[in-house]
C-alpha cells in the first residue's frame, strides 16, 4: 500500500520524521501534505515532531556558541606564534651576546687578576741567568716567526691577555699590535739583562711573558699617575676599616678581588689587625715609614678602574713603589684628604705582611708580600 | 603579497576541519572576521556585545549547514558569515522596531507568518523540549543531535556511536525519543 494513501501515515515513525525534517521528496510530499489538511492528529504530530527537532537544534546551537565562547576566552591557544617566536629569536640573540660579553670579559679580568700576583723569588744568580736566557730564546723565536712569513699571528704570538691586543684582535689590527709588542718585547728583555747584574731575581713565568711584560710597560707609560722605575712596585688592595677601632682582617685575605663587610665580621678572634696594634705606634719593622700621597681614581690605569669597579665600595687600590728614599704609597681614592692629613698619616706594620694606614679618621689595612717593606735588594716584578 | 586565490586553500582548510568535526575553525573564523562584524554592526546602532553575539550565530549556522550536508559554496566564507550577519542583525532591528526588514533570509520567512502568540507558544515548546535534553543521558543525547541537528544517516550515526547498524540505531532513537516524552510530560 502506497504509503500517502495512509490515512494516519504520521504513524508510520520514519515518514514523520522524514517529513519534518523536509527530507522527503516533493512529489510524496504533495500528498502527504493533502493529507494533513484534513488530518488534525496528523499534523499535531507533524508539529510535535518538529518541536522536537528544534529543541534539539537550540540545544546544538546553544552547547557549541558555549564551546567557541570558551574557546575564544583562552588566552593560551590564541597566541600570535609568529609575533613570538620573532621576540623570541631576539631575545635568543641578545641573551647569547650578553653571555658572551660577560664570559668575554671575566676571561679578561681573570687573566689580569693572574698579573696581579706578586712574585718575589730571591734566587741564586745561575736560575735567573736561566730564566733571563729562556726569555731571550722566546724573542728571538717570536721575531723570528714575524719575520719569516708576515702571516697573520698565531694565538702564540700575540700576548692573549692584555686587553690592548684583545681589543686589536677584535679590530682586525692584530699585526700592528704584535709588532709593536714584539718591539717592546725586545727592550723588556735587554732591560731585564742589565738587571741581571744587580743582583735581584727576576722571574718570568713562560714564553708569553716578553709580549705581557712588553704591554705593561706601554701602559705604566701612558699613565701620568705611574712612576717611570715604577717595575718595582706592587699593586695592592686595601681595605677601609671600621672608624671605631674594631677593626680586623680575616686571617688570608685576598690580594685582589671583592671584600665585603659580612667578610670582615667574620672570624673576629682569630684577626690579624687588633686595637692594640694601631694604638702601639709601631713603625715599619727594620725600614722607613713609607711617604704616603694620593691621586683620585680616575688616574689608575684602564684595567685597574674597571677592577676597582667590580671590587666593594670599601676596597682601595694602592700603589706601593720602593724608590732610592723608601717607599711610597699612592691612594687612587676619591676621599676628599688634606695635604696635611697625607702628611700626619700614620703606617703602622702589624704583622710581617700587614699593614694598617691611618689617614685623617680612617683606616685602611693593607696585606703585603711578607718582607716586601723592609726588602733591600730585592726587585720586584710588577704585574701592571 | 598574498595570491588572489589564496583565499580558496584557506576557506578549503577551514571547511574540512568543520566536516571533521573540528571547533577551531571557528575560532579562526571569528578573528578573521571579528573586525568587520564590529565595524558593521557598531554604525547599525550595536554594541560590541552584539556583534560578538551576532558573529557567534553566523559561525553556529555556517557549522550547522556545513555539518549537514546543506552547504554549497559559492562565495568566499567570509562573505556568507558577513552576510549572515547582515541578516539577522537587520531582523533583530527590524524585531526591537516592529519592522519588517527588507531582506530576511529563506530560514526566517519559512512557514508563513505566525501570529506573535504562536510564536511565543512555539518558542516555549522548543525550550520545554530543549530543557528535558540536558536531562537525558548522554548517549540519547549525542544521538538526537546526531540525528536531528547534525542531519547525518543512520549508518553514520551507528559509525559515530559504534552501533552494530542502522537497525540498531533506529531502535535506540526510538528508546530516546520515548525517553525524552517522559522527561517533557514530567515538565509539563
Amino acid at each position: 500500500m502506497n504509503k500517502t494513501d495512509n490515512i494516519h501515515w504520521t504513524d508510520d515513525p520514519e515518514l514523520l520524521e522524514q517529513f519534518a525534517l523536509n527530507r522527503t521528496e516533493a512529489s510524496a510530499r504533495a500528498g502527504l501534505e493533502l493529507h494533513l489538511r484534513s488530518c488534525e492528529q496528523c499534523r499535531n504530530a507533524v508539529e510535535a515532531e518538529r518541536t522536537l527537532a528544534a529543541g534539539v537544534r537550540m540545544l546544538g546551537r546553544d552547547q557549541l556558541k558555549t564551546r567557541l565562547k570558551h574557546r575564544l576566552e583562552e588566552p593560551a591557544k590564541h597566541i600570535p606564534w609568529p609575533r613570538i617566536m620573532s621576540a623570541a629569536a631576539v631575545i635568543a640573540v641578545i641573551v647569547v651576546v650578553g653571555v658572551y660579553n660577560h664570559w668575554f670579559e671575566s676571561q679578561e679580568l681573570q687573566q689580569m687578576s693572574a698579573d696581579d700576583n706578586l712574585a718575589i723569588r730571591q734566587e741564586e744568580q745561575p736560575v735567573v741567568t736561566q730564566e733571563l736566557d729562556r726569555t731571550e730564546g722566546d724573542d728571538v723565536r717570536f721575531k723570528r716567526k714575524l719575520e719569516a712569513g708576515k702571516e697573520a699571528p698565531s694565538a702564540e704570538l700575540t700576548p692573549e691577555s692584555s686587553p690592548q691586543s684583545l681589543k686589536n684582535r677584535r679590530t682586525g689590527e692584530v699585526r700592528a699590535g704584535v709588532e709593536e709588542i714584539a718591539k717592546s718585547s725586545t727592550e723588556k728583555s735587554e732591560a731585564a739583562s742589565r738587571a741581571s747584574g744587580d743582583k735581584e731575581a727576576v722571574v718570568l713565568r713562560g714564553a708569553a711573558e716578553p709580549q705581557r711584560d712588553a704591554y705593561r710597560e706601554r701602559e705604566f707609560a701612558a699613565s701620568p699617575a705611574l712612576r717611570a722605575d715604577a717595575s718595582e712596585g706592587i699593586w695592592v688592595e686595601g681595605t677601609l676599616l671600621a672608624e671605631s677601632g674594631d677593626y680586623f682582617m680575616e686571617d688570608q685575605p685576598k690580594e685582589t678581588g671583592k671584600r665585603d663587610q659580612n667578610e670582615l665580621g667574620r672570624a673576629k678572634d682569630e684577626s690579624v689587625f687588633n686595637k692594640k696594634a694601631l694604638v702601639s705606634k709601631s713603625h715599619i719593622a727594620g725600614g722607613q715609614a713609607p711617604q704616603v700621597s694620593q691621586r683620585p681614581q680616575s688616574s689608575l690605569p684602564a684595567t685597574k678602574q674597571k677592577q676597582q669597579k667590580l671590587s666593594s665600595a670599601n676596597t682601595v687600590t694602592t700603589l706601593f713603589e720602593r724608590t732610592k728614599d723608601g717607599v711610597n704609597m699612592t691612594i687612587f681614592s676619591d676621599i676628599p684628604l688634606h695635604q696635611s692629613d697625607l702628611d700626619n698619616a700614620t703606617v703602622e706594620q702589624v704583622t710581617e705582611d700587614s699593614l694598617i694606614v691611618q689617614l685623617a679618621q680612617q683606616k685602611i689595612g693593607y696585606r703585603i708580600p711578607a718582607g716586601w717593606m723592609t726588602q733591600k735588594g730585592a726587585k720586584v716584578e710588577t704585574k701592571e | 603579497m598574498r595570491p588572489a586565490l589564496f583565499f580558496l586553500h584557506d576557506d578549503a582548510r577551514i571547511l574540512d576541519l568543520i566536516r571533521r568535526g573540528d571547533e577551531e575553525a571557528l575560532v579562526t573564523l571569528y578573528h578573521a572576521n571579528k573586525r568587520a562584524v564590529s565595524a558593521y554592526v557598531s554604525r547599525n546602532s550595536g554594541t560590541q556585545d552584539d556583534a560578538e553575539d551576532m558573529l557567534q550565530e553566523a559561525l553556529v549556522t555556517l557549522w550547522e549547514r556545513v555539518r549537514s550536508g546543506r552547504f554549497t559554496y559559492s562565495a568566499q566564507l567570509s562573505t556568507f558569515i558577513f552576510a549572515t550577519v547582515k541578516n539577522m542583525w537587520l531582523r533583530r532591528l527590524a524585531h526591537h522596531r516592529k519592522e519588517t526588514p527588507m531582506d530576511i533570509d529563506e530560514d526566517a520567512s519559512a512557514n508563513g507568518d505566525p501570529s506573535p502568540l504562536d510564536s511565543l507558544i512555539e518558542s516555549e515548546r522548543t525550550m520545554l523540549v530543549r530543557d528535558a535534553l540536558e536531562k537525558l543521558g548522554e548517549p540519547c543525547r549525542q544521538l538526537l543531535l546526531l540525528f536531528y541537528w547534525e542531519e547525518r544517516s543512520m549508518n553514520e550515526i551507528a559509525r559515530v556511536m559504534g552501533f552494530a547498524n542502522a537497525d540498531t540505531v533506529k531502535s535506540k532513537k526510538y528508546q530516546c525519543k520515548k525517553a525524552l516524552e517522559k522527561l517533557i510530560y514530567q515538565y509539563r
